[in-house]
């Protein structure tokens, strides 16, 4: 039965301009969905995630890097100067049978390269073309340089990070060109349900940072509705409590209660009496006790690993989570159970798994299979798909417009 | 003139999506979709209403109907329809399996149990809706050990391993200051839908969709968990510093707990940053094997001149020679966002009781629609039952009356 299962993108082509994580994300979920990605390289280094990490035993190749392996899963790889007006003909013949165009370069960059977004949508009306840039297409930052760090900082979320006393924290983990990709990638199914069926394009421009402030839980409306500005509270929530991280006898476990779940807390550890307190019956009373809280939680904490916490707090309804590290995700029960890990591979350097399907889709597949090498499939997609010789083919080649 | 949405209808206009979710990531979800068009119908029951209605209230809050006047519902639930419906009671249940007939999707975040005991599975709705779509967001997912588990953004966000990277250096894991899983899981969940439809409009067939929001936010950690695979690496805790970039952190400026961060990705970025600060040792940090090594040295070195100045002169500074930086801001300095002002990122509504009000619009611009999508309020509890079950299911008044006085409907949570 799996094997006949189709994804619910498999009728669509793809054509993959972008490098890095943010793009390559957004068109990683396509693939992983069904779509053909035919992800164009630039000849000579291509993506330069490739060159990213981590690599097996610390030592670079082009085809090695962790992220590229992950990122790049069962897209095509083909290498096209674009800059060559011969590149540039062969791209548009591509673009002519792609239903969606992905690109993540500088703003003005495609306009750069004689492909501005203006003139594709006129010439092909019924593409979907979506952006991935730092801060948008147009706006007065539309060319700042960001990372990870910098977005986040700008996003407002930084701000909200962190112990008070210290200075605010950024995680490490490439959170800003993940939700860039995603909000991408949500614009671009809309639009295919939209446009396909009237035979209209559309464009999508999609930022790291917007993508990030569009995370911002209730702050921003805190702002809004009331001009207080929230600040940094370290693991703590700033109004209510417990919702923070605290140390248990073999590492750290999340410590969360829902509305109405005072009273089950307090069994939990041991304190009945605590319930019948009325100084914390809100959640903005407990907060305003956060310390005398944390006195009563720890030393039942401490005499409990996190298994056994877990366990009797779920057993109570209380939407406790441990602190995993990275390497027990791999072991993790339930990832086990739902066959969550998915196996990347380098066939020169081995087997490594990584995160799944992001969702479970019951009718429809998900695939993970290996990432390209660099140019694998000129010859599938110039000759097979675009029917053009083997002759052209290696005259190009001669000439490095492909490589 | 160019054909586009912006002239005719919203993208999702035609798509109806019933709306059973709570509280963060499944009414993000869901108004997404709202956002875009589509007619989403949020469904409570009398007795257990949204939770997030009383979340924000304005300070010392005395007035009528808190449940119908807390900001984040607001946030969380415009363009959207209020149905009371109880599914505990036969006629609610009935009236909801009618309902289930004339849409296209529905979205839940109950968990696993609560689906069952409410007997709106999937397997189940398919036999009255063959192409039906079911989005079910949870915890931990339908299946596996842990899937009864209870779950909130904040546990998911260790148990998902974000937490145990993320703190200073020698301190302990901490969690972001917002429960990331949660818009994560969102953003997930309604690319997931679209992808659905897409594929139910090709070939007839609904489908069940199983989202865990832990396993969406794990599609974060690949790289450590590479790294610990093809190294034996374990991710330790290093604050704002970087394995790769130095120097890379939060620097403190004039002014009041005002902050600036900045990433040097190379040495050429370096050269164009020494051209800024005071003179230092010739070749002293010039490669960024030298900068890693003298980390600590050189983010004295970078915060005596950072903090000298604010964080928006050492933004323009840097960004003036293309090295990243921002400054830390917070949600004041957002909303006064020249950049976000000139992209109308925020989107203002008015709101009956609360006047009107800014908002984060769309995450994601497309072009099409440049601000010409109507924002429309989160609805009053109970809003739109006559429109529901009168419009749509053809109840006649005597019915909605009979649902009314039973609390199958209704228009104020009960016991209130």
């Amino acid at each position: 039965m799996l094997g006949r299962k189709r994804g619910a993108l498999d009728r669509f082509r793809v054509l993959d301009l972008t490098q890095y994580i943010a793009g390559p994300s957004c068109t990683a979920l396509l693939a992983g969905m069904g779509a053909e990605v035919i992800k164009v390289e630039r000849p000579g280094g291509g993506d330069p995630a490739r060159r990213l990490g981590p690599f097996p035993k610390d030592t670079p190749g082009n085809e090695h890097s962790g992220i590229f392996l992950y990122l790049n899963a069962g897209k095509k790889s083909v290498t096209i100067d674009l800059k060559h007006p011969e590149g540039r003909g062969i791209f548009l013949r591509l673009l002519a049978v792609s239903d969606l165009l992905v690109e993540s370069f500088s703003p003005g960059a495609m306009k750069g390269l004689g492909l501005p977004v203006a003139g594709l949508r006129k010439r092909f009306p019924t593409l979907v073309i979506a952006s991935v840039s730092n801060f948008g297409q147009y706006g007065p930052y539309r060319e700042y340089a960001a990372t990870e760090l910098t977005a986040f900082a700008a996003s407002g979320l930084m701000a909200l990070t962190g112990d008070p006393e210290k200075p605010p924290l950024a995680p490490p983990y490439p959170l800003a060109q993940h939700v860039a990709g995603l909000t991408a990638a949500l614009g671009i199914l809309i639009s295919l349900w939209t446009y396909q069926a009237s035979g209209w394009g559309s464009a999508i421009d999609a930022s790291l940072t917007e993508a990030l402030t569009s995370c911002s839980e209730h702050n921003l409306t805190w702002f809004s509705h009331q001009s207080r500005v929230r600040k940094r509270s370290g693991s703590r929530h700033p109004d209510n409590h417990p919702m923070t991280i605290l140390p248990c006898r073999d590492g750290h476990m999340g410590v969360t209660i829902g509305f109405g779940q005072w009273d089950r807390l307090s069994l939990l550890v041991g304190k009945p009496e605590l319930a019948d307190d009325p100084r914390f019956e809100t959640g903005a009373g407990r907060r305003q006790l956060a310390d005398a809280i944390d006195g009563a939680l720890l030393p039942w904490l401490a005499e409990r690993t996190r298994e056994q916490v877990l366990e009797e707090a779920q057993g109570l309804g209380l939407p406790f989570g441990a602190v995993l590290d990275i390497n027990e995700l791999l072991e993790d029960k339930q990832n086990r159970a739902r066959q969550y890990l998915e196996t990347v591979e380098s066939p020169e350097s081995g087997r490594w798994q990584v995160p799944g399907a992001p969702f479970k889709m019951q009718t429809t597949s998900w695939k993970q299979p290996r990432a390209p090498f660099l140019g694998e499939h000129l010859g599938e997609v110039l000759c097979g798909l675009l029917g053009y010789s083997s002759a052209d083919l290696a005259r190009w080649r001669r000439e490095r417009v492909v490589s | 003139m160019r054909r586009g949405a912006g002239q005719g209808r919203a993208p999702l206009e035609g798509l109806r999506i019933i709306d059973m979710t709570h509280q963060w990531a499944g009414p993000l979800c869901t108004r997404l979709l709202a956002d875009m068009g589509a007619q989403v119908i949020k469904i409570e029951a009398p007795r257990r209403v949204d939770g997030v209605r009383y979340a924000v209230l304005p300070r010392g809050y005395q007035g009528s109907e808190p449940w119908n006047n807390g900001a984040a519902f607001q946030k969380f639930n415009r363009n959207k329809q209020s149905l009371t419906l109880d599914l505990g009671a036969p006629e609610g249940r009935r009236a909801f399996l009618r309902l289930v007939l004339t849409v296209d999707a529905l979205v839940t975040n109950f968990s696993p149990r609560v689906m069952r005991n409410l007997e709106i599975e999937y397997q189940r709705l398919r036999r009255a809706r063959p192409d039906i779509i079911v989005l079910a967001i949870s915890g931990f997912g339908a299946t596996g050990p842990y899937r009864d588990w209870s779950a909130f953004g904040t546990s998911l966000e260790p148990m998902a391993g974000l937490a145990s990277l993320t703190g200073y250096e020698d301190g302990p894991p901490m969690r972001l200051g917002v429960a990331i899983p949660d818009p994560i899981g969102a953003l997930h969940g309604a690319a997931a839908l679209a992808a659905a439809l897409l594929h139910r409009r090709a070939t007839g067939e609904g489908q069940l969709i199983d989202l865990s929001l832990r396993e969406s936010a794990m599609r974060l950690v690949a790289w450590p968990l590479l790294d610990y695979q093809m190294n034996g690496r374990t991710a330790e805790r290093m604050g704002n510093a970087h394995a790769r970039m130095a120097p890379h952190g939060c620097y403190r400026c004039k002014g009041k707990d005002a902050w600036v961060t900045l990433a040097v990705r190379s040495d050429e970025e370096w050269a164009r940053l020494r051209q800024l600060l005071p003179p230092l040792d010739r070749g002293q940090f010039a490669t960024t094997k030298e900068r890693l090594r003298h980390r600590r040295e050189l983010d004295q070195v970078v915060e005596a001149w950072t903090s000298h100045r604010t964080a928006a002169a050492v933004t323009a500074a840097l960004q003036s020679l293309r090295i990243p930086a921002s400054p830390v801001n917070n949600s004041k300095a957002l909303f006064g966002d020249p950049h976000y002002l000139a992209r109308g990122f925020f989107v203002e509504i008015a709101t009956p009781g609360q006047g009107r009000r800014h908002y984060p619009g769309l995450p994601y611009k497309m072009l099409d629609l440049k601000g010409s999508l109507p924002m429309q309020p989160a609805p009053r509890l109970g809003r739109d039952n006559a429109r529901v079950l009168g419009g749509l299911l053809g109840m006649r008044a005597g019915e909605l009356g009979l649902l009314r006085r039973r609390n199958v409907i209704g228009t104020r949570p009960l016991g209130q």
